[in-house]
């Protein structure tokens, strides 16, 4: 019994410094690895660092995934929401109460500058906002990828074709106003 | 690479879920985004229509002022007001407010009710 137990014991020890040796082995193989990765982080293949840089502007460029540039997106669609809350506010009083008015009252309204800079501030900002927003709902449900970058170039295409209507019409409402 | 992006499920799935007034709210507020983005370049239209005059302008306005332009109008007006409504509530979620369950909910009966009394408030006074 005892005997037994005393060879018990001795194997727990011999396994016991086996396991330290293993453990400085570890320890030792930990350190290596170490040492590679810093001389690889000195001295980096300069190629894999262009290869990097070129994934990221891929990214950037096509504007899909992880191209970095969610985040400010985010912030864009929040600060247009602040400002979209007064502005429809003052367009919801002040324009739909024109409608029994004709056509002309409309535009000479429209060609007082400060009428035309609030609704084009609206319009704008709007556009925007609305933009983000179609490209969100656009890149949840267009499964194919073709479709959902046209769909997306074509929501882009009105909305700058919008405000470049809604900027160059005011102009000319405010110097009709002006001029008449 | 291309199979696995055709066939894998896009997020909102909505078709599987028990509708509740979170999700309705969270549909309807990208719906009144959609109505709000085709008046916008509705507006667009109608200022360009003015500023070119003549018969751009004449059938612009009879269009606005014929009983589809106020069913249009009038659907823009609670577009506008819910999207309004329910995106301060989005905005408070960003603060990191009101998301409890039952807030969640209180607040979206509220948005509801905000955009219902400001689409009447505005036709009462385009009427009057």
């Amino acid at each position: 019994m005892s005997d037994a137990k005393n060879t018990d014991k001795k194997s727990k020890a011999d396994d016991a410094a086996k396991d330290t040796a293993k453990n400085d082995d570890q320890q030792h193989q930990n350190d290596k690895q170490k040492d590679e990765i810093k001389v690889a982080r000195t001295q980096t293949d300069p190629s894999l660092l262009t290869r990097l840089a070129q994934r990221t502007a891929y990214r950037r460029a096509t504007a899909l995934g992880a191209s970095g540039t969610g985040a400010a997106i985010w912030t864009v669609q929040r600060m247009t929401a602040l400002a979209l809350i007064p502005l429809a506010l003052w367009f919801l009083v002040s324009i739909l109460s024109m409608l029994h008015a004709p056509a002309t009252t409309a535009a000479a309204w429209l060609g007082a500058p400060w009428n035309a800079a609030l609704i084009g501030a609206f319009v704008l900002v709007a556009l925007r906002h609305g933009t983000i927003g179609f490209r969100v709902i656009l890149e949840d449900y267009v499964h194919s990828e073709g479709w959902r970058v046209a769909s997306i170039a074509l929501v882009y295409a009105i909305a700058a074709l919008s405000a470049l209507a809604t900027v160059v019409g005011l102009a000319v409402l405010i110097f009709t106003h002006i001029g008449g | 690479m291309t199979a696995r992006s055709t066939t894998r499920p896009l997020s909102p799935h909505l078709q599987h879920y028990r509708p509740e007034i979170t999700s309705i709210l969270s549909v309807l507020h990208r719906a009144t985004g959609i109505v709000l983005g085709l008046g916008a370049v509705g507006l667009a239209w109608w200022i360009t229509a003015l500023a070119l005059g003549g018969s751009a302008q004449s059938v612009t306005h009879w269009l606005l002022t014929s009983w589809l332009g106020y069913l249009a109008l009038f659907g823009w007006t609670f577009a506008l007001g819910f999207h309004l409504c329910n995106g301060v509530r989005h905005l408070f979620w960003d603060a990191g407010m009101g998301f409890e369950m039952d807030s969640v909910r209180r607040s979206g009966k509220a948005a509801v009710g905000g955009a219902l009394l400001l689409t009447v408030i505005v036709w009462i006074v385009v009427i009057v």
